[in-house]
Parts: C-alpha cells; sequence; structure tokens
C-alpha cells in the first residue's frame, strides 16, 4: 500500500501538461535538423519519417500507459510495474541519462543561440564565460525547479505557445512563398545517401523526438490525468510529427531568398548541404527562417532568440524530468528513499532536483574540457574518435531514449496480459483479441510494429556511432552494478522483484488522482474477476 | 476565441486535405512524406474540434 505522505500537488492545466512534453521535445528540431541534413542528405525526410512513425507508436504508447496508471516516474514505473525491478531499473536508469543530458545539451546549445546577440559568450572565442553562463542557467532552472511547479509550468507554457506560433508562420510562408514539390524530387532523386548514412540520419532523427517522458511524468501532477493526458499527447505527438516533416521537406524544395554561400572548396552548394555541414548544423532553424522569403528579414532577428528560449525550457523540461524519475524509482524501492523526499513548504522533490542538477554540471565539464583546456582537446581527439564533448553527449541522448522506449514498448504488452482489469480510458488502436490466464485481454499490434521499429534504431546507433556504442551500455552496466549493491544492502531479491499489491496501489493512484469513476469501474472489474474465479472454483 | 480556434481546426484539415491531394502525383519517395504530413495536419485538426466540441458539452 502507498503510505499517505505528502504528494506532488495537482497543479497541472491540459495546456500546462501539452507544453511540458512540447517544451522538451520541441527544441529537439532546433538541434536534430541539420545534424540529419548533414547525415541523411536528399533522404533527410525520410529519416524524420521512419523515425517519426515510431514516435507516433511510442507516442500512443504513452498515452495509453499515462492515462491508465498516471503516476510520476513514467516509462520507468510503466516497465516497473510490467516487467519487474531490474528491468525497471534499467529503463529508468536510462532514461535518467537522457534526462540529464537533456539538460546539459540544451543549456550549452542556447547559450550557442544567445552568442548570436551576445558575442561575449560566443563558445569558440570566449569558452570560459560561455562555459559560466550554462552553468548559471543550470543552476537557475533547478532554483525554479524547487520553488515549485506551479511557476516553472507557467513559464513553459508561455513559450511553448510563443513557439508554436513562430514555428507555423516560418513553414507556413517557407510553403507558400519558396517551396517547389519538384525541387524536393530533384534533390531526393539526385542526392539519396548511401544506407550507412542513412541509419545514422535515422539515429539522430530519433533525437528530435524525445520528450514524450515529461507528459507521462506530469500525469502525476496533472488535473483529472485520464481524461486530459490522451487529448493533449495526441496533439503533441501530432504537432511535433507535422513540424518535423515539414522542416525536413522544406529544406529539401525551398528556393532560397539569398544566393547560397559557396562551400568550403569554393563550389556552389545546396540549402540542405550549407545546413548540415559542421559550421551551421547547429541553428539550421535559424538559418533556414531567415531564407523564407519577406519574413526571413524579421525572423533573422527574433528567431535567435525564439530557439534560446526553447532550449531553455527544455533544459528546464530535464531538470523536472530527471528529478521525478529518481522520485518515481526512489518509491518503487530501485534508489534510496532519500530521492522520495518532499519539500515541506513547496511540495517538490528537492533532493532529486540537487542531485540530477549536479549530475548534468559534470556532464557540462565533461564536454566543456576540450574548448577550455587544448590538452584536453588533444586527448579527446586521440582517445574519442576526434568527436568533441558534445557529440558524445548526443550518441549517448539517442541511445538512452532507443532503450528506454524498447522497453516500454514490452511493458505496454505485459500490462494489457498481466493487468487487464485496470480501466483503460484511452487504448492504442488495432488490437487482436485472445484470452490470458481465464481473462478476455487485447494484444496491441502498434506496440509490436513500433518495438521493431525502435529495435531497428538502437541496432542503427550502435552501429553508427562509435562512442556511444560503448559509452551507452557501460552507462548501463555501471547502474546495475550500483542497484545491486543497494539491493544487497536493504536485502531486497537482486534479480527478482519485490512483492506488491499493485490492485491496493491501483485503487490508490486512482484516488489520489481523482478519477473516483474509475476508481469504482476497478473496484467493480476485480469484484467480477473474484466472482468469476469463485464460480470456476466451484465447478471443479 | 472558440469560433477562431474551430476555424482554425477546419483551415488546418483543408491544408492537409491539399497537401495529400498535391503530393500523391509523386514519386513514391516524395509522396510519401507529404501524404503523412499531410494525413497529420488532418488527424490533428480533426482532434483539436473533438477536444472543441467536448469543452462546449461541458460548457
Amino acid at each position: 500500500m502507498i503510505d499517505r505522505k505528502p504528494e506532488l500537488r495537482r497543479s497541472v492545466t491540459p495546456w500546462g501538461s501539452f507544453s511540458w512534453g512540447y517544451s522538451d521535445v520541441g527544441a529537439d528540431i532546433f538541434v536534430g535538423l541539420g545534424l540529419v541534413l548533414g547525415a541523411a542528405a536528399g533522404a533527410s525526410n525520410v529519416a524524420f519519417l521512419f523515425a517519426g512513425i515510431v514516435y507516433v507508436c511510442i507516442g500512443l504508447a504513452y498515452t495509453e500507459l499515462a492515462a491508465t496508471y498516471p503516476v510520476a516516474g513514467g516509462g520507468q514505473y510503466f516497465v516497473l510495474r510490467g516487467l519487474g525491478d531490474i528491468f525497471g531499473f534499467i529503463a529508468g536508469w536510462a532514461v535518467l541519462l537522457d534526462f540529464t543530458i537533456d539538460i546539459a545539451l540544451f543549456a550549452w546549445s542556447c547559450v550557442d543561440y544567445l552568442s548570436e546577440l551576445l558575442p561575449i559568450v560566443g563558445q569558440p572565442t570566449h569558452p570560459w564565460a560561455h562555459f559560466i553562463l550554462v552553468v548559471g542557467l543550470i543552476a537557475g532552472l533547478c532554483i525554479l525547479n524547487i520553488i515549485g511547479v506551479r511557476e516553472s509550468t507557467a513559464f513553459n507554457g508561455f513559450v511553448s505557445a510563443l513557439d508554436v506560433v513562430s514555428e507555423t508562420a516560418i513553414l507556413s510562408l517557407g510553403f507558400l512563398f519558396a517551396f517547389s514539390p519538384d525541387l524536393l524530387v530533384h534533390t531526393m532523386t539526385n542526392a539519396w545517401p548511401t544506407p550507412f548514412e542513412l541509419m545514422k540520419g535515422i539515429s539522430l532523427a530519433i533525437v528530435s523526438f524525445v520528450g514524450l517522458e515529461s507528459i507521462s511524468q506530469a500525469a502525476e501532477e496533472t488535473q483529472r490525468p485520464a481524461s486530459i493526458i490522451p487529448r493533449t499527447s495526441t496533439a503533441l505527438i501530432l504537432t511535433i510529427l507535422i513540424f518535423a516533416l515539414s522542416y525536413a521537406n522544406l529544406a529539401l524544395g525551398m528556393h532560397t531568398w539569398h544566393p547560397i554561400p559557396l562551400d568550403a572548396h569554393g563550389h556552389p552548394q545546396m540549402l540542405w548541404q550549407w545546413l548540415g555541414n559542421t559550421d551551421n548544423n547547429g541553428k539550421a532553424v535559424a538559418l533556414i527562417a531567415r531564407e523564407v522569403p519577406y519574413w526571413g528579414a524579421i525572423a533573422a532577428f527574433y528567431v535567435p532568440v525564439l530557439g534560446a528560449i526553447l532550449l531553455l525550457i527544455s533544459s528546464n523540461s530535464g531538470v523536472f524530468g530527471s528529478s521525478r524519475i529518481a522520485y518515481a524509482m526512489s518509491s518503487g524501492g530501485l534508489l534510496p528513499s532519500i530521492f522520495q523526499r518532499i519539500h515541506k513548504r513547496f511540495r517538490t522533490p528537492t533532493i532529486s532536483l540537487l542531485v540530477f542538477t549536479g549530475v548534468a554540471l559534470i556532464e557540462v565539464i565533461f564536454a566543456a574540457l576540450p574548448s577550455l583546456d587544448p590538452r584536453m582537446a588533444a586527448l579527446y581527439a586521440q582517445h574519442f574518435n576526434n568527436e568533441s564533448g558534445i557529440d558524445f553527449l548526443g550518441d549517448l541522448y539517442a541511445f538512452g531514449a532507443a532503450t528506454s522506449y524498447s522497453f516500454v514498448f514490452v511493458a505496454l504488452v505485459a500490462l494489457r496480459l498481466v493487468d487487464p482489469l485496470s480501466p483503460r480510458k484511452f487504448k492504442i488502436p488495432i488490437n487482436i483479441p485472445m484470452r490470458f490466464r481465464g481473462e478476455r485481454v487485447e494484444f496491441p499490434l502498434v506496440a509490436l510494429i513500433g518495438f521493431i521499429g525502435m529495435t531497428a534504431i538502437l541496432t542503427f546507433t550502435l552501429i553508427t556511432h562509435p562512442i556511444g556504442r560503448i559509452a551507452g551500455p557501460s552507462w548501463i552496466a555501471f547502474g546495475v552494478v550500483l542497484y545491486f549493491i543497494y539491493r544487497k544492502r536493504k536485502q531486497l531479491p537482486m534479480l527478482r522483484s519485490r512483492k506488491r499489491d499493485w490492485r491496493s496501489e491501483q485503487i490508490e493512484i486512482l484516488r489520489r488522482a481523482g478519477e473516483l469513476e474509475l476508481m469504482d469501474e476497478y473496484v467493480a472489474n476485480l469484484k467480477a474477476s473474484q466472482e468469476r474465479a469463485a464460480a470456476k472454483a466451484a465447478e471443479h | 476565441m472558440r469560433t477562431v480556434r474551430a476555424i482554425l481546426a477546419v483551415a488546418m484539415i483543408v491544408v492537409g486535405a491539399i497537401i495529400v491531394g498535391r503530393m500523391v502525383r509523386y514519386p513514391i519517395g516524395a509522396a510519401f512524406t507529404g501524404i503523412v504530413l499531410g494525413l497529420a495536419m488532418i488527424a490533428l485538426g480533426i482532434v483539436r474540434l473533438r477536444m472543441l466540441a467536448s469543452r462546449a458539452r461541458r460548457s
């Protein structure tokens, strides 16, 4: 049973729930577009499409699970409940890796965008100023989250609205005045990449779709989650998919407003080549906006600012997400109980916030070392295959997302089989009815398709990212060792799961969520199931 | 405000349908991404309309 301890307050509205997810995943395209164009060239839209279809599958899985089990922790909790303690820990540990990198990577990129207006914080020329500002931003976000979710939700909501309006304007005007389907077809025909490049592009494209964890974590703090989460989550999935596919198609098929500069060798280049080169791939969205006829004159000034703000709130989502996952893992006996402590006044998980923001700061130091010290730059070049600290973080970001999402698909199938009695206000479409342990269940075909797609992306990541394939599994192995030590100290089963009364817990979850009708429905389902079992026993 | 939102949702459905209609003429690689984009816009428009309708019913 869940103790009546201090609870996270339910102050997140429908828009707040949408903006928590949007603020995290919406910024990814600002970083991901240039990277995918650089890797997948004329097939960038296909790379986004492949990753986008898998993203829709995982988005629907999260929607169903978050509406059914509205608790903090997202994917980690679903895997814990569906597959047991050890897999729940691995999924949570992979997500924690992603969120701490999210904090570091997006705060770093935010300062890069700011340097367009404040050259004094430009990373190549003033690395210490850049580093200090990144650290200051992360510390500021930590304080904001300690003060309370209401404040940070309002902050996210405002900037998300601003970004949705702005991106819609850029894309609409780009397609209206500068897009040519014939040029798109020409680019796709003449610049089709090799299979290796396409695999790398797809593995980078999934980075542009990371963020649904936030909305499922916000479920514990959302009002009427079973009703609100499906609506906000579906809108979020479609919005992000539309933006990603639109940017990719526009980049491949747009006639630019200004002539494209020559490449390093003095040869003419296409828009996608210019956006995807190493000088520009970090600011591709700002550059494409500048090339939209008429609007580009204004966009050149405000898009870098917008990019910086959005990247900042994405970093903020990382702070929020990592603390909530740690809170949930602690509640489930996977991490020490200190991560479960809630501040008496602010009712936020202060210890979790401080610890995982600290981990993000260590990652920032790791990423910044080559720019701060030339000797470290030489060391990185020698041992990290010439990839910089930020490349290393990007590799791990893709690895963490693909690993945790793969587990969530399996957990969805498992929960459909072992917990058919929990009311599901939203169900993934296309299900195969069957019987399992005497109960009627539905096998979700979309989850199987998504799992195959996500496993393919994980494989592509391991094949095409030389650092990620070593560092990612090493992170998991390190976590598993810590997990075993913790479980041994607490005299808990190492490989098996702790015994839990999931039925009582589900009743308590629905009560706390204010979903009293669903709670009654669940209790009635349990009673009917027990009666069926008793009747069957009497027959024998 | 609700009317403006409804008009925007309908506009999104119309634009999505136009994109699907235009892209079906092109080779399969380009057409497929365009069609998925158009269908996603239609779906989002429908989701928005359903949300508005449910809100209107509640009030």
